[in-house]
C-alpha cells in the first residue's frame, strides 16, 4: 500500500471548536505553527478528514509535502536552472 | 500526479508567452527568458498548454531534479554528521589551552554525541550549557550552537569573554540527535525525532519530550503517547541514549543555566511547557521572563526580527522537554529559543543557507545575555 500523502495545512477551529481542543484531540498532528486562530500542520489526508468530519476545523490544504519541500527548496537558491537547460542562470 | 520541469515555447501569435505569466494556471514559473519559459507543471497543466497552443518539452521529472539539488545545492553551508565532528575537533585541536571535545554518549545508531567545554578551569561553579538539535529538521539550531562556540574561542582574550571564560565553563553540544539529522539529510528532510525502532515497527522517540520532569502526563498531538506520531514520549523517561546522554552531562556539571536551540517560529519560551500555570516560585518567574525580554530586546535590535518571549506552553503544551526538566529538577533558568524563519511560508524547518549567518548574528547578543546572567554571579 502507498504511503499516505501529508499535506501542510492550515486549522481553523469551527464554532464550536477551539485551539486548545485541536491541540488535545489525540490523532497525531504534527503542529508547525500555532497562532492565536489557526494552526498550521502536517498531517494526512485521514488525520484532516477525521478533523473535518468531526466538524473540527476548517482545513486549508496549503500544499503536500513533497510540493513544500520542493518549494522551500528552490528557495534556498533562487529559481534555479534545471541541470539540462543551459545557458541561463 | 507527477510534475515535471518544461520549457514552454510559443508556437504562433494565438499563444504569446506573455499571457502564460498573468493566466490563473497555477503554473510555477522558474525562469522568463524572451523566446521561452522554464516551469514546473503537472501533467493536466502540460496537456492544458497544449491545447492553448503552447509547445511543452520536458527537461526533467522534479523529483529527480529535487534529489540532485537536495544533495548538492540545498545542502550548502549546513552541517553534516561527519563535517560538525571536523569542525569541532579542528577548534578543540587549534584552542587546546581554553577548550575540549567530550564525547557525552552515543545515539541509537551508536554515533558519538559531541560537546565542546570552553573555559579556562575544571570545576568551576559558574557553568552554562548551550543544545542544539534536537529535533532532526531543525538545521539552523546546529549552526547557530556551533557559531557560538566559535564566537567565544575567537573572543576569548576580550571581555567579557575573556572574563567568563576565566572563571567559568561553557558546554556546547551543538547535535543532540546526530541519527536523525543524518536521515534528514539522506532520506526525509523533514524527519523530527531519532531514530529508534519501537516494538510497533515505527521509527523514532521524540528526544525532546523524553526527559523525566512530568514526563508522559500528556497524551495529545504535541506529547503523544502513539509510537508512530511526530510527538511521541517514548516508552518511560530518558529511554533514549540522546536524552540519557543529556541528563548525565547535566547532572555531572551542575549548569546554572541551560539554552537549548530549535527551530521554527522565532520565540524564546520558558517554563513550564506541561502545565499552562506559571512557575510557582515569584523570583524565578520574574528573572526568566525579564531574561528573556531582555533577550527579545537584544535580538530585535540586530536585524528587527522579532523573538516572542512567552511561556512554553502557550505556543503549545509539551511534557518532558529539556527546559521543564532542567529547571524543575535544578531550578535554574532554562530556555528553548525558536530560531528563524516565523512561518512556513519562508520556509519552516527548510530555511535557507543565506540565512544562517543573520540568525546567528541576531542569536549573539542575546546568548551572551544569558552567558552573562549565568557566569557573572557571585560564586555560590
Amino acid at each position: 500500500m502507498p504511503p499516505e500523502r501529508t499535506w501542510i495545512a492550515r486549522l481553523t477551529p469551527t464554532v464550536s471548536s477551539s485551539i486548545d481542543l485541536l491541540l488535545s484531540v489525540p490523532i497525531g498532528l504534527d503542529v508547525w505553527e500555532r497562532h492565536p486562530d489557526s494552526l498550521v500542520v502536517a498531517a494526512t489526508d485521514d488525520q484532516l478528514a477525521e478533523l473535518e468530519r468531526r466538524r473540527l476545523a476548517e482545513v486549508e490544504r496549503w500544499s503536500t509535502r513533497e510540493e513544500f519541500e520542493a518549494r522551500a527548496a528552490r528557495r534556498h537558491d533562487g529559481p534555479a536552472p534545471p541541470p539540462t537547460a543551459g545557458g541561463s542562470g | 500526479m507527477a510534475s515535471v520541469i518544461a520549457r514552454v515555447t510559443s508556437a504562433g501569435a494565438r499563444a504569446p508567452l506573455g499571457r502564460l505569466l498573468t493566466a490563473p494556471l497555477g503554473l510555477d514559473v522558474w525562469e522568463v527568458r524572451p523566446d521561452h519559459l522554464v516551469v514546473e507543471a503537472d501533467e493536466a497543466q502540460v496537456a492544458r498548454l497544449e491545447v492553448m497552443g503552447y509547445d511543452v518539452e520536458q527537461l526533467q521529472m522534479t523529483d529527480s531534479y529535487l534529489s540532485d539539488f537536495a544533495t548538492a545545492r540545498a545542502t550548502t553551508g549546513y552541517h553534516t554528521v561527519q563535517t560538525l565532528e571536523e569542525d569541532l575537533r579542528r577548534l578543540a585541536l587549534d584552542h587546546p589551552e581554553i577548550v575540549e571535545l567530550r564525547e557525552i554518549g552515543r545515539s541509537v545508531e551508536n554515533r558519538p554525541l559531541w560537546a565542546l567545554r570552553i573555559g579556562e578551569r575544571r570545576g568551576s561553579a559558574h557553568k552554562v550549557a548551550v543544545l542544539g538539535c534536537h529535533h532532526a529538521r531543525e538545521w539552523i539550531s546546529v549552526e547557530v550552537a556551533h557559531r557560538f562556540a566559535e564566537h567565544l574561542v575567537d573572543s576569548a582574550s576580550t571581555d567579557p569573554v575573556r572574563s567568563w571564560l576565566q572563571r567559568g565553563e561553557v558546554w556546547v553540544a551543538p547535535m543532540v540527535n546526530p541519527d536523525g539529522h543524518e536521515h534528514t539529510r539522506t532520506q526525509d528532510r523533514l524527519w523530527r525525532k531519532n531514530r529508534r525502532r519501537n516494538p510497533d515497527g515505527s521509527i523514532g522517540v521524540d528526544p525532546n519530550r523524553n526527559y523525566g520532569y512530568m514526563w508522559g502526563v500528556l497524551n495529545v498531538n504535541t506529547s503523544s503517547h502513539v509510537p508512530s506520531d511526530q510527538t511521541y514520549v517514548g516508552p518511560r523517561a530518558f529511554s533514549e541514549p540522546e536524552t540519557r546522554a543529556v541528563r548525565n552531562l547535566v547532572a555531572r556539571e551542575l549548569f546554572g543555566g541551560v539554552l537549548t536551540y530549535h527551530s521554527y517560529s522565532q520565540l524564546i519560551l520558558y517554563p513550564w511547557g506541561y502545565t499552562d500555570r506559571p512557575v510557582e516560585d515569584e523570583a524565578d518567574l520574574g528573572t526568566m521572563r525579564e531574561l528573556t525580554q531582555e533577550m527579545q530586546r537584544l535580538i530585535r535590535g540586530v536585524h528587527g526580527r522579532t523573538y516572542t518571549a512567552q511561556q512554553a506552553s502557550e505556543l503549545y503544551p509539551t511534557a518532558g522537554d529539556t527546559t521543564d526538566w532542567v529547571y524543575g529538577e535544578y531550578d535554574v533558568p532554562s530556555f528553548t529559543v525558536e530560531l528563524r524563519p516565523a512561518t512556513a511560508l519562508e520556509g519552516g524547518f527548510i530555511l535557507p543557507a543565506d540565512q544562517i549567518e543573520p540568525c546567528w548574528e541576531e542569536n549573539r547578543p542575546a546568548a551572551l545575555a544569558f552567558l552573562g546572567h549565568v557566569l557573572d554571579r557571585p560564586e555560590p
